[in-house]
């Protein structure tokens, strides 16, 4: 009787602490949390010093720069962790170059400016491939969590005449090398600067097809319901606007992601 | 929470609960051939072979299973064109099934798991029923196959059961070798939405589903054999 008592007492008490620390919020202080990707080359990464850089790190300072009641605190996130976060209010802004569907508006606010360009482009190591039709009988390399499976998958359901293998993964840029080597893969869906900047990094030598096989652009994610997300939405999308005007935001990607892809 | 996505990604994660289940059984059943030689080896302590696998079930014991997977992804890739050479075949991996490299992971920890319960059921068998048996004029061997060893794996049927499900659920990790399966399938349904957590909990209730009617199943096995011992010996 006395355990249960006990074990009643010790339940109530870890109860009520929870209670509390979800309460306990400061409201004076005007801090947004961005909640970001952990290592995503060239977008987030950390320095040796293990400071955070990269395209989406610089673009996100010179946006807080231009906003001066705001500011930006960096969180870093697992990706499958950072939408419960933003739902649960952890995180106030979502940036991890999230493209844009409309099961994904449905449940989301999206900035209303785009601030990179996400053309996918086929990319292999012969550049045989100019568009999809082309893969036909071949073995396409996909990462679950861009628009590139989907896309993948809708061809072959339009065109089952023309069928491919998915080869779902999550491999590293040696590892998907490798596999393009020793043919275990024969074409992915890419980025040209994704491209650009795994051929810097590993001396390897991807091609692309000239045409993208989609257009795409890539944006920030905030809170649906939430007066204060649409405000910060709307002033943060001003700030991505005139950075876009002023060409910061072409300097800034010409300087992270060799080129302008601000369009 | 989107109930009707979770429903979504539950019938997704349902089409796929036959290849899990191909990796977990026959992983289970690779497991059970090696694992009943690696125990009698171990269980009438053959010199040195017997010493030998004390080391190599300690060792595959202490190596988490998703290492295994990676290393052996990586070996396999590399070796597996220059081993064809010398057997005069023209291995390529890209034609290479990578659903055998889960199976052979998981067959490591399954013939480890299977190896230990069978000996400890060996052991557990009471010495008076090999003098019994030995008194009558049985050969070792006729004691081992026809009065120990259906002792031994009879008990050992809820053990199986319980192998059996860490196999399943093992087979989640799967997804290191690019091989889709159930947690996988429902983690590239979520990519259209970003809905994680529904997918998550789809492919927590299809596991738990499963891994229950497989308890159940092992069981209802384990009482009919007994009942049928009880039978017989009477």
């Amino acid at each position: 009787m006395k355990l249960k008592r006990l074990v009643a007492l010790f339940a109530f008490v870890t109860l009520g602490t929870i209670a509390a620390g979800c309460g306990n919020k400061k409201a004076e202080v005007k801090t947004i949390t961005v909640g970001t990707g952990t290592n995503y080359r060239p977008f987030v990464y950390q320095t040796k010093s293990g400071k955070d850089t990269g395209y989406e790190i610089a673009v996100l300072k010179a946006i807080d720069k231009k906003l001066p009641q705001y500011k930006f605190k960096v969180s870093h996130y697992d990706f499958t962790n950072l939408f419960p976060a933003l739902k649960n209010k952890r995180i106030d802004i979502l940036a991890n170059q999230i493209e844009s569907n409309s099961e994904r508006r449905k449940l989301y606010q999206f900035s209303k400016e785009g601030y990179t360009n996400y053309d996918l482009h086929i990319v292999s190591l012969y550049g045989k491939y100019h568009t999809l039709k082309d893969l036909k009988g071949k073995k396409v390399y996909a990462i679950p969590g861009g628009n590139a499976p989907l896309i993948l998958e809708n061809y072959i359901k339009a065109h089952p005449e023309n069928k491919f293998k998915i080869v779902y993964g999550n491999w590293s840029d040696q590892l998907l090398y490798k596999s393009f080597k020793n043919k275990t893969v024969d074409a992915t869906l890419g980025t040209k600067f994704s491209a650009d900047f795994t051929n810097k990094q590993l001396g390897s030598h991807y091609v692309y097809s000239d045409k993208p096989v989609n257009t795409s652009s890539t944006y920030y994610l905030f809170r649906k319901k939430d007066p204060d997300s649409t405000k910060l939405n709307s002033q943060v999308s001003k700030a991505l606007k005139q950075l876009k005007d002023d060409g910061t935001l072409k300097k800034l990607s010409v300087k992270y992601l060799g080129g302008d892809y601000t369009n | 929470m989107d109930v009707t996505f979770l429903i979504t990604c539950i019938k997704v994660a349902v089409k796929y609960v036959p290849i899990t289940l191909y990796l977990g059984l026959t992983s289970f059943f690779i497991g059970l051939i090696f694992g009943i030689i690696i125990a009698l080896v171990r269980f009438f302590k053959v010199q040195f072979i017997s010493t030998f696998f004390k080391w190599t079930i300690s060792l595959s014991n202490s190596i988490p299973l998703l290492l295994t997977l990676t290393v052996f992804y990586l070996v396999v890739s590399d070796a597996l064109h220059p081993l064809g050479n010398i057997v005069g075949a023209n291995w390529q991996f890209k034609f290479f099934d990578r659903k055998w490299i889960a199976i052979f992971a998981l067959s490591i920890f399954s013939t480890n798991y299977v190896a230990e319960a069978i000996r400890s059921a060996l052991n557990a068998v009471p010495q008076s029923q090999w003098d019994a048996a030995y008194s009558v004029g049985l050969t070792t061997k006729q004691t081992l196959f026809g009065i120990i060893m259906p002792q031994a794996l009879r008990s050992s049927i809820p053990l199986f059961g319980n192998i059996l499900t860490s196999l399943i659920k093992g087979s989640s990790l799967v997804s290191a070798v690019s091989v889709v399966d159930l947690l996988n399938s429902v983690m590239i349904k979520a990519q259209v939405n970003y809905e994680y957590f529904e997918a998550y909990l789809a492919a927590a209730i299809v596991y738990w589903v499963l891994c229950t009617v497989i308890t159940f199943a092992s069981r209802f096995l384990g009482i009919i054999s007994s009942k049928q011992r009880r039978i017989f010996s009477d």
